[in-house]
């Protein structure tokens, strides 16, 4: 792991190791947060894909009934019946908020409250089946709404737990190994002068007993 | 009275109609066209008996529609062509003109047109009918259609309900399609449409019950001019489909009733429709002999929609896979 481009000074060292410390602590609070996300994510998806599945069953359903009413509706009398709806409904979209993640909350109010008022059409020129088909539409609405909001949720989680994730991943096998990896050099640079500094002071200290007490010359003589 | 003259061309246009009846598809046939392996091989059959399609790859729905519309166009056609009294005829175009009105005056109110759903079988060519609605000059059209439009005009406006659309010309063209038949002084045309709006009614009842609607509404949606009463109908809507048999119980729609309850009981329409169906056919079948009189033609007529509709169950089936099985549970029975 690469060294940062530092002075191996003794205030350098107190600056990294206190980054040090806000990087582990950051560290454990991204990935408890990541932890956690990953369990509503999980948990979400789950309630997703069991959604998803009623909402494909009924709207199969719905696929089948369309296509039988069309094949005893001609093209034309099944368009005149559908050209025009009557149920109209208002679609409210608010913020909601999973930790920290701003999220899609839908809900819809129908125009009319009365649930059999989906059919735009008179009865004589259609036929029964389009009825089924229309009535189990109007019911997989709001499960279709529902869907969707579920679907949005999910993905601005995972793209939230990808971010946190690569941020956790970011501090935990880059920015913290260069740290310690910084901070012992550093140490190691420092201690290497200390060293170096004692081993002059020895050295300096002979010198000057030397030459105080002239011990090679005494040697000599004896 | 009918003229002693009439007589000689009914002869002649029954005859007509007697040797083009054969070439109807039977049962066999239909039964062929939805065991056949491929689409093609359908496509193949029709064509073998007079339908005609513009190429040969028939995968695509619109095409076959195209290709029925234009039998339906031929049919009219031909009976405009060869029916010695073809304002007797006006009765059956009657439902078009009225089907192009629904979609002129809701595309009025949607603000853009759909052509593409005018019918071209109509009495009044939907051209025409477009300007007299759009400049509101309706001095030519019928009594009857005059008022409906203004009403749903006047209506739509107080409620933009589209379903009123619906249900005012509904009325009108069971209203306008009554005075006609009076007019032809036809006892089986007075009949037959007598049958036909006491079968639309009781659907009607039935689907309003599976719908959980209230009388109030059933009452806006009956036809007037049938045999039935409507105050009976409106009284026995909460007892459903029982309540209906009792009420109608020996009268002739008593067996369409019981064949039909037990899928009815299930939600489903598709039973009665079919066997709604079959009943008109069989009512014009039994009188399909007689040769100086309406009766054969209004028989091929109702033989050849009724061919189209079971052509079009049939292949909407075969282009989308449904099991033969459920294709034949709905294919209606044939004229020959």
């Amino acid at each position: 792991m690469a060294v940062m481009q530092i002075n191996p000074t003794r205030m350098e060292l107190t600056r990294l190791k206190n980054r040090l410390k806000t990087a582990r602590r950051g560290h454990k609070l991204l990935k408890d947060k990541r932890d956690e996300l990953m369990k509503q994510f999980l948990e979400l998806v789950k309630q997703n894909k069991e959604l998803r599945e009623t909402v494909e069953r009924m709207i199969g359903e719905v696929h089948k009934k369309f296509l039988i009413a069309r094949a005893v509706m001609s093209s034309e009398f099944l368009g005149e019946a559908l050209m025009f709806p009557k149920q109209k409904i208002a679609l409210k979209a608010e913020e909601g908020n999973i930790m920290g993640v701003e999220v899609p909350i839908l809900s819809f109010t129908t125009e009319s409250t009365d649930e059999s008022n989906v059919y735009p059409y008179g009865f004589a020129t259609t036929s029964g089946e389009l009825d089924g088909a229309i009535s189990t539409l109007s019911e997989v609405f709001p499960y279709m709404l529902k869907l969707a909001q579920l679907e949005k949720t999910v993905q601005l989680l995972a793209a939230e737990i990808e971010k946190t994730r690569r941020r956790v991943n970011a501090l935990e096998y880059v920015l913290i190994p260069q740290l310690t990896e910084t901070i012992k050099y550093i140490s190691m640079k420092l201690d290497e002068n200390e060293r170096g500094n004692l081993t002059r002071l020895m050295k300096v200290k002979d010198m000057m007993l030397e030459e105080a007490h002239n011990y090679k010359a005494r040697l000599k003589e004896e | 009275m009918i003229s002693l003259s009439y007589d000689t061309e009914y002869a002649y246009a029954v005859a007509r109609i007697q040797v083009i009846e054969n070439k109807l598809l039977n049962k066999d046939s239909l039964y062929r066209m939805v065991d056949a392996r491929t689409i093609d091989e359908a496509v193949k059959m029709l064509q073998e008996s007079g339908y005609s399609f513009k190429s040969s790859s028939n995968n695509d729905p619109y095409e076959i529609e195209e290709s029925l519309k234009l039998e339906y166009k031929r049919l009219y056609d031909l009976m405009a062509e060869i029916a010695p009294e073809p304002e007797v005829f006006k009765i059956f175009r009657l439902k078009n003109d009225y089907h192009n009105l629904k979609v002129i005056i809701k595309s009025e109110y949607k603000g853009y047109a759909q052509d593409e759903l005018l019918l071209d079988t109509s009495t009044i060519p939907y051209s025409e009918l477009k300007l007299m609605v759009r400049d509101r000059k309706l001095d030519d059209m019928s009594e009857e259609m005059r008022n409906a439009v203004l009403d749903c005009v006047e209506t739509f406006n107080k409620t933009s309900d589209p379903q009123v659309i619906d249900l005012i010309l509904d009325r009108a063209a069971a209203i306008e399609a009554i005075n006609i038949a009076r007019a032809s002084k036809k006892r089986f045309i007075i009949e037959l449409n007598k049958i036909i709006i006491d079968l639309t009614n009781i659907s009607s009842f039935l689907r309003v019950r599976l719908m959980g609607k209230t009388g109030d509404f059933l009452g806006n949606v009956l036809l007037p001019g049938g045999k039935v009463n409507q105050d009976l109908l409106l009284e026995n809507l909460e007892k459903g489909i029982n309540g209906l048999m009792e009420v109608l119980a020996s009268t002739e729609y008593e067996k369409l009733l019981i064949s039909s309850a037990e899928s009815y009981e299930k939600g489903i329409m598709s039973t009665y429709e079919k066997l709604s169906d079959n009943y008109i056919l069989d009512f014009v079948k039994k009188h399909k002999y007689s040769v100086f009189d309406v009766e054969p033609l209004v028989g091929y007529l109702f033989a050849k929609e009724n061919e189209i509709r079971n052509v079009r169950i049939i292949m909407t089936g075969k282009i989308n896979n449904i099991p033969g099985e459920i294709i034949k549970e709905r294919l209606r029975e044939t004229y020959v």
